[in-house]
């Protein structure tokens, strides 16, 4: 868009991971909520409400309701796109967690990310990802499955991604897990 | 003789008599008299019993300070701002600090303001490289945006850029609605109203003091 950002310095060779103390046995259910009315986060263990934080979603519409699972984390990638006044560059994206369906598949791009260039969350601004606050960003990142043990982790039978559901307009509940009232 | 003595001690005898009874009459009076007061009077040391604590002792006022703080941290959690209030009277002073990770506040300006109003940190107070702030001061007619460097250096113009102020100065129609945040570094967004909807946004460039409308509306 002609302008120019700081990128922050993410050397990933020297990007330690997280200490998980302890393995919780039976694993908690996990599952992110995006509220695009009230642009907000909500992240899920069973039916306990883990983050809640303001997100900056696509403008005019361009993050897509739907039912996701997250595929691949990654602690920082460049990403890039659009076009003419629209285009961008950012390198050094940081705690990326793509997410897909049956109708937007992998090669679309989507995530929940950190951004660094602007400070204007709970307002549309972005180009259909979900961008958060680093510090938001990086706490979901270290929660969300698959488990880190890679600067990139992808999910597995094993060990698959948290599911993120994005709602044009939700009911929340206290005690319960959020339910769209507009898809 | 006998019969003059006779007649005097008569009368006297009617005469004590009398004055006896006018006297007796009176004290009754008197006493009625006391008792009907004694009901309706207000008594002087009331009865401490039955009465609710707050009526026995009536407190004298004093300056009660209250105490706020309002803080926020930057996106990457590297820097935080901190309005810190203490009102004293009809007055509230608010002490702005910025506090670097693993470092002693600092501290960039101090107002003195109405108790009924507000000095506001917003949740995207915080430029996106850190380097700058901006808060709200919330009067009972209007809002003011003021842009602070993190460092406390003051502006051309003063310690701080008075969105409002500039805004006005233009002569833009569209009242502010809200300054959402900012845009990228040196650049914060205006949102404003029209025919009470959204109206035109504009960007602020803090460096020219300059606005631009933009083709969405926030």
């Amino acid at each position: 868009m002609g302008r120019k950002v700081s990128v922050p310095n993410i050397d990933l060779s020297k990007d330690t991971l997280p200490v998980v103390l302890g393995d919780q046995d039976p694993k908690p259910v996990k599952h992110i909520f995006v509220d695009l009315e009230t642009q907000t986060l909500y992240a899920y263990e069973d039916n306990a409400l883990f983050l809640e934080a303001l997100v900056s979603t696509g403008r005019w519409g361009r993050t897509p309701p739907g039912e996701y699972r997250i595929w691949v984390k990654m602690r920082a990638t460049r990403m890039a796109g659009g076009s003419g006044s629209d285009a961008y560059n950012l390198p050094n994206v940081p705690y990326v967690l793509f997410f897909f369906n049956n109708k937007v598949p992998k090669d679309r791009g989507y995530s929940i990310h950190g951004a660094y260039w602007h400070n204007n969350f709970g307002y549309e601004m972005s180009h259909g990802c979900v961008n958060m606050r680093e510090i938001d960003a990086e706490k979901i990142y270290n929660w969300a499955s698959p488990t880190t043990i890679k600067t990139t982790t992808y999910e597995s039978a094993q060990d698959p991604g948290t599911p993120v559901t994005i709602c044009k307009k939700m009911y929340r509940e206290e005690g319960s897990l959020p339910t769209c009232i507009e898809e | 003789m006998h019969r003059r003595i006779g007649f005097i001690f008569i009368v006297v005898a009617i005469a004590v008599f009398f004055t006896g009874v006018v006297v007796i009459v009176q004290n009754q009076k008197n006493a009625m008299s006391d008792k009907a007061q004694r009901q309706t009077r207000p008594t002087f040391f009331p009865s401490l019993k039955n009465q609710p604590q707050a009526q026995q002792f009536k407190a004298t006022p004093s300056p009660s300070p209250k105490n706020t703080m309002l803080s926020q941290v930057s996106p990457d959690g590297s820097m935080e701002v901190i309005a810190r209030g203490q009102q004293n009277g009809s007055q509230i002073t608010y002490d702005i600090q910025v506090k670097q990770k693993d470092q002693p506040e600092k501290q960039i300006f101090q107002f003195t303001i109405d108790a009924n109003e507000a000095i506001l940190v917003p949740f995207n107070t915080w430029s996106p490289d850190n380097k700058q702030f901006f808060l709200v001061h919330h009067t009972q007619s209007h809002d003011r945006y003021l842009v602070f460097s993190a460092t406390g250096k003051e502006f051309e113009t003063g310690p701080y850029l008075d969105i409002s102020e500039l805004y006005t100065q233009k002569e833009i129609v569209y009242p502010i609605r809200t300054v959402t945040g900012w845009a990228a570094p040196n650049l914060l967004i205006v949102a404003t109203t029209q025919d009470q909807e959204k109206g035109p946004s504009y960007w602020f460039e803090v460096s020219s003091k300059r606005f631009y409308q933009l083709s969405s509306r926030f």
